[in-house]
């Protein structure tokens, strides 16, 4: 996970990752930036502006939110692929 | 060393040796006095938020010295991502502490001597820039707080400094020796000054041969010998000794300003920077004063909370559906989101530097600032006028708690029933406090003179604006025909 700065945010992003966290309960696990086994990388702004940097990511997908419409619309879209893994 | 967190700088501060004299009498514990206290929580925050994945995209930054993480505070700027960055940094903490943080004077320091030392080393073969590379790893490494100061008392306004009766008057040279130079001076209005490690020092106006005396740059560690600093007072600032926090406003930040002496200080070559180069020291004082106008996007933070407080007391008043409120508080925003555009422009229209620091565009730090010297004052105008007479005449928080007329207040300061008394007493506190308490020293009166009174940029922008050119342009619009 990547945060923005956060300098002037349109919405709680750390409640934002809470509630991803809550929701998708095992389903995910949070690694560190340098681990081998990354997945994607969920980059948290805090508006659409999206300044963040993330170049040194450049082979692992990226996973962004810039509202909290979006943690929700993340949490049912990894939840609908986890479904359709298992079947 | 790694970056320190909060705790780490306070405990940092408690090694300090500083001679601080506040209401006459020396302060032997300054970290812990009551008064100075939510000023080092405030500093104590651009190390806090430093730790925090949610910002330490902006906080912090990669040195070019080591290629080490630092705190942004203590990073020449690389790239115009790190000026944009930097204005974003200052409407975080504004917002954060609702206060000065006091600690960007220091970083726009070290960013101009990057800059000047370079020059003057280009010009005359001096060493400078080794010199201040040196001290810039070592403020690093150590992720120090530098007070940068370059407001000298400047007596007669009307006379140079070495014309003035007392010499004094701004800081110069007393005395030349093998390892080092001897200094005798003072710097007026410095914030922060007694939260910071070191202090670095500053000529603070353009010179001429004559002056080469006072032509003068170097860094100390603030608990130099010889060194004294005498508190500032703050409207309200007795507040902070009553028990009860609600009449404070602020329950944890603020700002401090000293009057700094130096008595015959030593100096050692190696913290020297400039020395009687007097030809550099109007682009030292315009370099630093561009960096520091952009620097007041704090001022566009501290403006969130104020909104923030007036909406909630338009709520807690029961007025905050009437369209003249909804009009008025468009207007707060609209005139802070304009100030965020000049900080972000000046420095998104930044360029390099020879020495290879990034540099703002000095006309629109200059537009910037003066914007800032007024759309402050008109949100709080607004503030107080959506918050009501209540805001001046509330009695204290004594009398709140007291069990023969406290009743009186909760039953008649009420506002809306669903409302807690004590909740509309302290977010009009708040007001107060930014308005015209010990956090209007901040957001007004250090708005209107910090980093230069309004005169200063308007001379900058007179100076930078190309009125040739647009007189061009119209003439060719309209037809006006000129031999050249």
């Amino acid at each position: 996970m990547k945060y923005c700065g956060g300098c002037n945010p349109l919405y709680d992003r750390v409640a934002a990752v809470k509630y991803i966290e809550k929701a998708l309960g095992n389903l995910i696990e949070f690694a560190n930036p340098e681990d081998d086994k990354i997945d994607f990388i969920l980059a948290v702004y805090g508006c659409e502006v999206a300044c963040t940097d993330l170049s040194q990511f450049k082979e692992i997908t990226i996973k962004a939110i810039n509202s909290a419409e979006d943690a929700k619309r993340l949490v049912n879209e990894i939840k609908k692929d986890e479904k359709a893994t298992k079947v | 060393m790694a970056m320190m967190n909060a705790s780490q700088y306070e405990e940092s501060l408690r090694k300090l040796n500083l001679v601080v004299y506040m209401f006459g009498k020396r302060v032997e514990d300054v970290v812990d006095n009551p008064i100075i206290r939510p000023s080092m929580n405030a500093v104590a925050a651009t190390y806090e938020l430093a730790h925090k994945p949610e910002h330490e995209d902006i906080m912090t930054a990669t040195s070019h010295l080591t290629g080490k993480k630092v705190n942004r505070f203590c990073h020449i700027h690389q790239s115009i991502d790190d000026l944009v960055k930097k204005s974003k940094m200052g409407r975080l903490l504004g917002a954060h502490t609702a206060c000065c943080f006091q600690r960007c004077v220091g970083m726009d320091s070290l960013n101009a001597l990057s800059m000047v030392s370079f020059d003057i080393d280009a010009k005359y073969g001096t060493e400078y820039n080794k010199r201040f590379l040196k001290y810039l790893e070592y403020v690093q490494e150590n992720d120090l707080t530098c007070d940068g100061a370059m407001t000298d008392p400047k007596g007669d306004r009307g006379l140079a400094p070495h014309q003035q009766a007392d010499p004094d008057m701004f800081m110069h040279v007393v005395e030349e020796r093998a390892d080092g130079i001897v200094v005798r001076g003072a710097k007026a209005h410095q914030t922060g000054a007694v939260n910071s490690h070191e202090i670095i020092i500053m000529p603070t106006i353009s010179m001429r041969e004559e002056d080469k005396d006072y032509a003068i740059s170097f860094a100390l560690p603030s608990d130099a010998e010889g060194i004294t600093y005498i508190m500032g007072r703050q409207s309200c600032d007795t507040r902070k000794l009553e028990d009860g926090i609600i009449d404070r406003g602020n329950q944890f930040y603020g700002g401090h300003e000293a009057l700094v002496v130096f008595e015959n200080v030593f100096v050692p070559w190696e913290r020297v920077f400039m020395y009687k180069e007097y030809e550099f020291a109007g682009q030292l004082v315009e370099q630093f004063a561009a960096y520091h106008r952009q620097s007041y996007a704090c001022k566009v933070g501290v403006g969130d909370v104020l909104i923030g407080a007036t909406q909630t007391i338009a709520e807690y008043n029961g007025v905050s559906k009437a369209s003249h409120i909804k009009d008025k508080i468009i207007e707060m925003n609209q005139l802070n989101e304009t100030l965020y555009c000049g900080s972000i422009a000046c420095a998104s229209q930044g360029h390099k530097e020879a020495s290879g620091t990034y540099f703002v565009n000095t006309l629109l730090a200059n537009v910037h600032k003066q914007n800032v010297t007024r759309f402050p004052y008109e949100i709080s105008r607004l503030a107080q006028d959506i918050a009501g007479g209540l805001m001046v005449t509330l009695p204290s928080e004594a009398d709140f708690r007291s069990p023969e007329v406290g009743k009186w207040m909760e039953k008649y300061y009420k506002g809306k029933a669903d409302v807690p008394t004590e909740n509309r007493m302290r977010i009009l506190r708040l007001i107060e406090n930014i308005t015209l308490g010990t956090a209007a020293v901040g957001y007004l009166t250090e708005s209107m003179h910090g980093a230069g009174s309004p005169q200063a940029q308007r001379i900058m922008i007179s100076r930078r604006v190309n009125l040739k050119e647009k007189q061009r342009l119209a003439k060719k619009i309209c037809g006006i025909k000129e031999k050249v």
